[in-house]
């Protein structure tokens, strides 16, 4: 047949762009994957790798200084700040992951929900959200906790409950917009049910937003699980967590300042590089952003 | 006559604004059938519910009143919607961009409707998608591309091919070349043409430009405020239309020619089209007509046929067939005086 034929043109077959490629070039990326991957690496092997037992005491050495042996010096009981960093490590991140991963698990389908059913549906969900986005976190965390006993499973469930109505909230937003985009229309047409065109369409359009801000909210998952130990909610004794030792550690500012620095730092770098890793993931997900 | 593929029968589409106070009737009594391999344009101003009636051919809004019947079969009724995609109804939007997931290949968009319809398996879908793409004249390389990084024409080829895939008998086309340069319309419209001979489509296509619409249509119709204004054959529309509107609208059409060879007779319509919320009363074109007379507030115009198969709604179409002058020469009364 007679097909005016005005395309396409040649491809460019000297350059091929890939996502790895890309990522390897991105110093932000590297150095935040580099450094979670270290330290998931040792948050798993810290029981075969610690220099010293993290929780037991030894009163010849109490709030040692940095020295040989004890690179980081040791706490109030005399335990290693380096066994215990690697031993909190593990702890630390599980509740970081496991509080935000809960609250997308809660969040993301009730926001897709609401954003595409519309009507009453969306007023209902929203002020449910509206109601619990008006608590202050960690109160309502310290609250949970304090009902449900202190541990850290009912604290990082009080967080992952917590964070929920954030992305929720988000992906409501874009879904309300990609629900009236010509390809939703489309795919109707073409008999798709209400299921696929959430999950095929929908969802990878509404869902950017709510991967930064995961990165962002493991950052404060982290925080906030220390919040929670410092307060005591969070890790119980002898059991530990970077929010634990900086709650062990205020108590002997004045005795011993350094014992903040192990664990705030690893606080620290650990949220810098969530929120590399969420900015990351976002580009490398759009098809759209330059990736050359 | 043999029964018609598709016939629309005193459809209205009614929608409610204002937050459900008031309603607005889109579509407001439109019928009309389309044989079996043709091609029928709908034309008229934005807002007058062109757009509307595509979607309602496709099941994609619900009818408030009248029925869709395909080959004599009622599919469509206020009261059970139809089912989209299954009976032989596809769409090509307006806008190729937005009609193709941009998170999406091009492939994966392609195999969509045969997925939904559980047509093949995972390869022969690939296939068929494949074969498509060569039929529209789209390199197959393409289709492990994304969308962002095809052209509009590609983009709108690519559209085609995805309606086509579910070899539907009817195609839409709801401004489908709007979007594009006027020379990758042509090609568009071309390849309409080339399709139709191929797989023996039947075609509704949905435009303002009137010259889309006369080089596709077999026949058109006008469409204005929500209803059908005149209907017939495209070269009897062209030549002896029988409504001040489809006049107007011919004399808009812009000429390539200097002013001093340009026709004399531009009728160039004043104000904007109504509000569709508050129709005027009797014939709804009575307020930008230039021929309008108290009669026309007073009674709707009936839907009378001029000749075999050319149909008007208007009270003077008998002497707007013959030609009568529609500057108000002829008469005292003008815009002003009928308001």
């Amino acid at each position: 047949m007679s097909v005016l034929t005005n395309e396409p043109p040649a491809v460019k077959k000297d350059r091929v762009p890939t996502k790895f490629g890309w990522l390897i070039r991105q110093p932000k990326a590297v150095l935040s994957v580099t450094f979670l991957t270290v330290l998931i690496v040792i948050a798993i092997l810290a029981p075969w790798i610690m220099p010293y037992d993290p929780i037991a005491p030894n009163f010849g050495a109490l709030l040692q200084p940095p020295m040989p042996g004890h690179w980081l010096g040791t706490d109030d009981l005399g335990r290693d700040v380096v066994s215990r960093l690697m031993a909190g490590a593990g702890p630390s991140l599980l509740s970081a992951f496991a509080s935000v991963g809960l609250a997308v698990v809660l969040g993301v389908p009730f926001g897709l929900l609401a954003g595409f059913m519309g009507g009453w549906t969306d007023t209902i969900i929203s002020r449910v959200l509206d109601a619990m986005l008006s608590f202050p976190t960690i109160l309502f965390a310290v609250g949970i906790a304090g009902i449900l006993g202190p541990s850290m499973t009912t604290g990082l469930v009080a967080l992952g409950v917590l964070f929920a109505p954030q992305f929720a909230r988000l992906v409501r937003a874009r879904t309300l917009v990609v629900r009236r985009e010509l390809f939703v229309d489309a795919s109707r047409a073409f008999g798709a049910s209400n299921l696929r065109i959430i999950m095929r369409h929908i969802l990878p359009n509404a869902i950017q937003s709510a991967i930064v801000h995961a990165g962002l909210l493991l950052a404060i998952a982290l925080l906030a699980e220390s919040s929670l130990s410092f307060l005591g909610f969070g890790v119980q004794p002898p059991g530990t967590s970077w929010g634990a030792m900086l709650a062990r550690a205020y108590a002997y500012m004045e005795v011993n300042p350094f014992l903040m620095f192990p664990p705030g730092i690893a606080i620290l770098l650990t949220a810098l590089s969530f929120n590399g890793l969420g900015e990351t993931l976002r580009v490398l997900l759009d098809p759209q952003s330059p990736k050359a | 006559m043999s029964t018609p593929l598709l016939s629309v029968k005193d459809m209205r589409i009614t929608f409610h604004v204002n937050g459900g106070r008031d309603q607005l009737h889109a579509v407001d009594g439109v019928s009309f059938d389309l044989a079996s391999g043709e091609s029928l344009g709908i034309i008229g101003e934005s807002g007058s519910g062109k757009s509307t009636i595509a979607r309602a051919v496709l099941s994609l809004l619900r009818i408030t009143r009248g029925e869709i019947t395909m080959e004599g079969k009622t599919i469509v009724t206020p009261q059970s919607p139809g089912k989209p995609g299954n009976y032989g109804v596809q769409i090509i939007f307006q806008d190729p961009h937005a009609a193709l997931n941009p998170r999406s290949k091009i492939i994966r968009s392609l195999v969509e409707p045969l997925e939904i319809q559980g047509k093949g398996n995972a390869s022969s879908r690939r296939d068929m998608a494949l074969e498509m793409l060569a039929k529209v004249g789209i390199n197959r390389a393409l289709a492990d591309r994304y969308p962002h990084e095809l052209s509009g024409g590609q983009k709108q080829r690519i559209n085609i091919a995805r309606a086509l895939l579910l070899r539907p008998k009817i195609l839409v086309a709801d401004e489908a070349t709007a979007a594009l340069d006027v020379s990758i319309q042509a090609d568009i419209l071309n390849l309409y043409k080339d399709l139709q001979d191929e797989f023996g489509l039947s075609f509704i296509v949905i435009t303002h430009d009137l010259a889309v619409a006369s080089y596709v249509s077999d026949r058109i119709a006008v469409m204005y405020l929500g209803r059908f204004v005149e209907l017939g054959p495209s070269a009897t529309l062209a030549t002896k239309s029988a409504h001040p509107y489809t006049r107007a609208l011919m004399s808009a059409e812009p000429e390539a020619l200097p002013r001093r060879l340009q026709k004399q007779d531009r009728l160039v319509l004043r104000g904007e089209i109504p509000s569709p919320v508050t129709p005027p009363s009797g014939c709804r074109f009575r307020t930008r007509c230039p021929i309008a007379t108290d009669l026309c507030a007073a009674e709707a115009p009936p839907w009378r046929e001029m000749s075999p198969g050319h149909y008007s709604a208007c009270h003077f179409a008998e002497e707007v067939m013959a030609g009568k002058p529609l500057d108000g020469s002829d008469k005292p009364q003008n815009l002003e005086s009928v308001k």
